[in-house]
């Protein structure tokens, strides 16, 4: 005895149409993205900061790179908001000009990195065959180099200070971005989507650009959040190791390391700055968490 | 009869969706006789499934059991709490849909089926492997001595059911919950299946509740038969006089919309629509939208399962005309 | 086996490296000559120094020396120190090694409590204090929570050294504590993401229905059952952190001013002293490498299903 019953709600299979569905209703995802509490809470932080980094030239209290040795390690009062720092620059100034450097470097540095890894992915996960295991092998030897290692090496290499930072992670940071857009191309490819967009006669780029890559570069974007929290982390420890944004330019990392010396007495010299990258972070954490949500293909 | 292997009385669960609450079972009430079987059927999302984690203490986070009560051979079982397992250990087995994800991967099916023996009954490490051996043979499974080493993935899907079965009876059952134990398999394998669980009824005088969408799989099987329609049982009766006289236009659907290869000549016809929101009931008998027996009066209120005759029971507001009418849609 | 196939793909990672390491440094700019003479090296002594250490040769004929090298467990010696890079490689590893060692052992040690408390009692308070902590922990940069580890723990509280190995056994252990801390706290808000998340998807799994339906004790299950398919994927992630561990030592060693392989390697990339910095990274590489193939070895041990794959 074989029976089924016909017409009763079994069964998914709508995988395809929520694939499409991604790319074509951009107006629910607006609508889900205000509801976020996490993307919200992140923009907001994040605003807030970019701001502030924004407005330094305007409310800043002090040229940030005026010394005043008569002024030196004080405490925070109302002539200077944050103290001085061991040469009488104004605490709160450099403050907000190295969140300006800082947050500005992080945010650009990123893009190049973003745009590499996804060109490469996508063509080897499109492709496939013997440039993809290239591509593996590659990623494999890249990340088999100690994040900091390679970093500091490179900038070494290159040459201190932003030059150096840009180059260093365009040459290192590409990599986890083409990782994940290759896994997210080979899944698309594997749903037969591409095969069946390529037997309707369209061309490699077309299906590319308006297929592919829209539902693949989410996952890179979201993974940006993280990563550029990870690129102000290493510009900032540059700083402190002396080796990137080079002084007299203020920078979060620096200001840390000028600080250290004085940890006893004058413990926010070095706290401050670096609970600015910690807010920072938290921002940008956040939003990538709500984004995450968002963009999730249902 | 006293103490039957498992009963339940006016189950309701309630589930948490979006900030609001709804009933996904309703009052479910059924009653096993020890060495019978009863099968619960109903379409996808009825709350069939939910009924039978309610039973076993299984709910998912959200699903929470808000009235009721659950006894097995006259002992109340808790429905919550830290409790649960411990009261149904030796009491109730369950069996899932999936035995592709009811077994744990990373574990030899040999020591899956081997540890209730040895945990729960506490038997020494060499008496719990001759018995996992046991139960491999029990239910079927060619080679068992090689299965017993062998992982999950290793195996095909019938073979993985049956695994699944046998680690269900590993911990010494009375009564097996069946959640929609041949959906996943092809249709072979599903009678291989069905045997196997008749089988064991027979011989170990186990009882079991059959939970499935499939009204014509119950035939074998179960005695008793429940028919489920939004949290609610719509029919209830023994299976066969179910079957062949149906007193519900639910249970006249679903015969409907099943093709039988053997039998029928004519196309299966499907039960227009589909189940109602929770959220959203329909007004008066949950149903009617869909049925093709409706009236006016269907909508003014609730239709509870009254009975309809010797041993048979039904929601309808009409079963006296579906009597009269005598409609045979049934299945041989 | 699987084993197998593990190592032969591990080779050309490491031929990789090597080869990447070599070209690497031949491109920073500055001359190891000048840089040990300085301002008073004639240019005759530095045509010489340069002569004696090779570095006129074609860059070919250079890195198949250092083939050659390599081959024989030699990786040069220091142009700054005038000992055998190897020499200085040794008397720093262990310092570096035990402090990842320790790293490791404190993360684990933090991680899979949390993530567990946070699973099982999910949504309720102690997991919304759990979860702010990869939150936060994310952008903490490593040297200042050193900095803050230092303020409030050695320079307050006086428990821990300022910095520094110490001499005796139980002074290096004392002396890393702090540092090992502050690496494993590098890495901890990631792991306890991905166990958490983990633990989640697992506690949801029909296996565990299979296995609590069973009848098993809720211990029982959460050990044996949950644990084991749970830890998978968070032990690969482990293996890559252990893997930043180790560069992170660079600069986590300078805080806290302990003599290891990443302080070693600070200097030497200011030194311009090309055998050493090759000889370091080429360790670091090779640890990295070593690593990964563990946790991988591992994570086939505990999962049948990738042995077959």
């Amino acid at each position: 005895m074989s029976t089924r019953p016909v017409g009763s709600t079994e069964g998914g299979g709508d995988q395809a149409v929520a694939l499409e569905g991604l790319v074509v209703r951009s107006h629910p995802m607006l609508r889900k993205a205000a509801h976020n509490r996490s993307l919200i809470a992140g923009a907001t932080i994040l605003g807030i900061l970019i701001t502030l980094a924004v407005l330094a030239p305007w409310i800043d209290r002090y040229p940030p790179l005026e010394q005043n040795l008569t002024e030196i390690l004080q405490t925070p009062s109302w002539a200077h908001w944050l103290g001085t720092d061991q040469l009488g620059r104004d605490v709160w100034s450099r403050l907000l000009w190295a969140g300006r450097f800082d947050l500005a470097t992080g945010f650009i540095v990123v893009l190049i990195p973003i745009t590499i890894g996804t060109i490469i992915g996508t063509l080897a996960g499109y492709y496939k065959g013997w440039p993809d295991t290239v591509l593996s092998r590659i990623i494999d030897i890249v990340m088999a180099f100690p994040y900091y290692v390679l970093i500091i090496t490179l900038v070494f290499a290159v040459g201190k200070g932003i030059r150096g930072i840009f180059i260093a992670f365009a040459l290192t940071d590409w990599v986890t971005y083409a990782r994940t857009v290759r896994s997210s191309t080979l899944v698309i490819g594997r749903l037969g989507w591409s095969a069946a967009a390529k037997g309707g006669g369209l061309s490699d780029v077309r299906i590319l650009g308006r297929h592919i890559l829209p539902n693949t570069i989410t996952q890179a974007i979201v993974y940006a959040t993280s990563d550029i929290v990870y690129v102000i982390l290493a510009v900032v420890t540059l700083g402190y190791l002396g080796l990137g944004i080079q002084a007299p330019q203020p920078d979060w990392g620096s200001m840390i390391f000028d600080g250290q010396a004085f940890m006893t007495t004058k413990w926010w010299l070095s706290t401050i700055p670096g609970l600015c990258v910690v807010l920072t972070g938290i921002g940008l954490s956040l939003l990538g968490d709500g984004l995450a949500d968002v963009l999730r293909p249902e | 009869m006293s103490n039957p292997a498992l009963q339940v009385e006016g189950l309701v669960v309630e589930i948490m969706r979006d900030r609001e609450r709804f009933r996904a079972v309703d009052g479910v009430s059924l009653t096993v006789e020890l060495g019978k079987s009863i099968g619960l059927v109903g379409e996808s999302g009825c709350g069939k499934s939910l009924t039978l984690r309610a039973i076993m203490g299984l709910l998912p986070e959200r699903a929470v059991v808000s009235a009721g009560r659950v006894t097995a051979a006259g002992a109340d079982l808790p429905l919550a709490g830290k409790r649960v397992a411990a009261a149904r250990r030796g009491r109730l087995g369950m069996i899932f849909q999936d035995p592709g994800t009811a077994l744990d991967p990373v574990m030899t099916c040999g020591y899956q089926i081997a540890e209730a023996p040895r945990r729960v009954l506490g038997m020494s490490r060499s008496r719990a492997d001759a018995r996992a051996l046991e139960l491999l043979r029990l239910v079927g499974i060619p080679d068992a001595e090689r299965r017993m080493r062998s992982y999950p993935h290793e195996l095909s899907g019938g073979t993985r059911q049956r695994v699944m079965i046998a680690i269900a009876l590993s911990s010494e059952p009375k009564v097996l919950l069946c959640d929609e134990p041949t959906t996943a398999l092809d249709v072979t394998i599903q009678a291989q299946i069905l045997r196997l669980l008749v089988d064991l009824q027979e011989e170990m005088g186990l009882s079991i509740v059959f939970v499935t969408h499939e009204l014509a799989l119950v035939g074998e099987l179960c005695q008793d038969v429940r028919v489920m329609y939004a949290g609610r049982l719509v029919e209830s009766g023994r299976t066969a006089d179910v079957l062949a006289r149906p007193l519900h236009p639910y249970t006249i659907g679903l015969l409907r919309s099943a093709v039988d290869l053997d039998v029928d000549v004519s196309a299966p016809v499907p039960i227009p629509g589909s189940l109602p929101d929770p959220l959203n009931r329909p007004a008066g008998c949950a149903f009617h939208p869909r049925c093709f027996l409706a009236r006016p009066g269907c909508e003014t209120a609730d239709v509870p399962l009254a009975p309809a005759g010797e041993g048979r029971a039904s929601a309808c507001l009409y079963v006296d005309e579906l009597v009269k009418e005598g409609l045979e849609v049934g299945v041989p | 086996m699987y084993v197998i196939r593990r190592l032969v793909q591990a080779i050309p990672v490491v031929l990789g490296i090597t080869i990447i390491t070599f070209f690497l440094l031949r491109l920073i700019p500055g001359d190891p000559a000048m840089t040990l003479l300085g301002n008073r090296g004639t240019p005759e002594q530095i045509a010489l120094l340069r002569a004696r250490w090779g570095l006129n040769e074609p860059i070919w004929i250079q890195f198949w020396l250092f083939l050659k090298q390599l081959a024989h467990g030699d990786t040069g010696a220091s142009l700054f120190y005038q000992v055998p890079t190897r020499t200085l490689i040794a008397s720093r590893i262990g310092v570096t090694m035990s402090l990842v060692a320790f790293a490791t052992v404190f993360s684990i040690l933090i991680t899979v409590p949390l993530a567990t408390i946070a699973a099982i009692r999910k949504d309720r308070a102690a997991d919304q204090v759990i979860r702010a902590v990869p939150l936060v922990g994310l952008g903490m940069p490593s040297f200042w929570v050193g900095l803050v580890l230092i303020l409030v723990f050695a320079v307050n509280l006086g428990w821990f050294p300022v910095g520094g190995w110490g001499d005796t056994i139980p002074e290096h252990i004392y002396g890393l504590i702090l540092p090992a801390l502050t690496s494993a706290l590098a890495i901890v808000p990631l792991l306890i993401r991905s166990l958490r998340v983990g633990m989640l998807e697992v506690l949801q799994a029909d296996y565990i229905a299979t296995a609590r339906s069973k009848g098993l004790r809720e211990l029982r299950v959460l050990l044996v059952h949950v644990a084991r398919n749970a830890i998978i994927p968070t032990l690969t992630l482990l293996g890559i952190n252990i893997a930043f561990l180790i560069g992170a030592t660079v600069v986590v060693e300078r805080v806290f001013q302990l003599n290891g392989l990443g302080s070693l390697m600070l200097s030497a990339i200011s030194n311009r002293d090309f055998p050493v910095v090759q000889g370091v990274t080429f360790v670091f590489a090779l640890s990295v490498v070593i690593i990964n193939l563990v946790t991988d070895l591992t994570a086939a041990r505990l999962d049948p299903r990738i042995r077959l794959s």
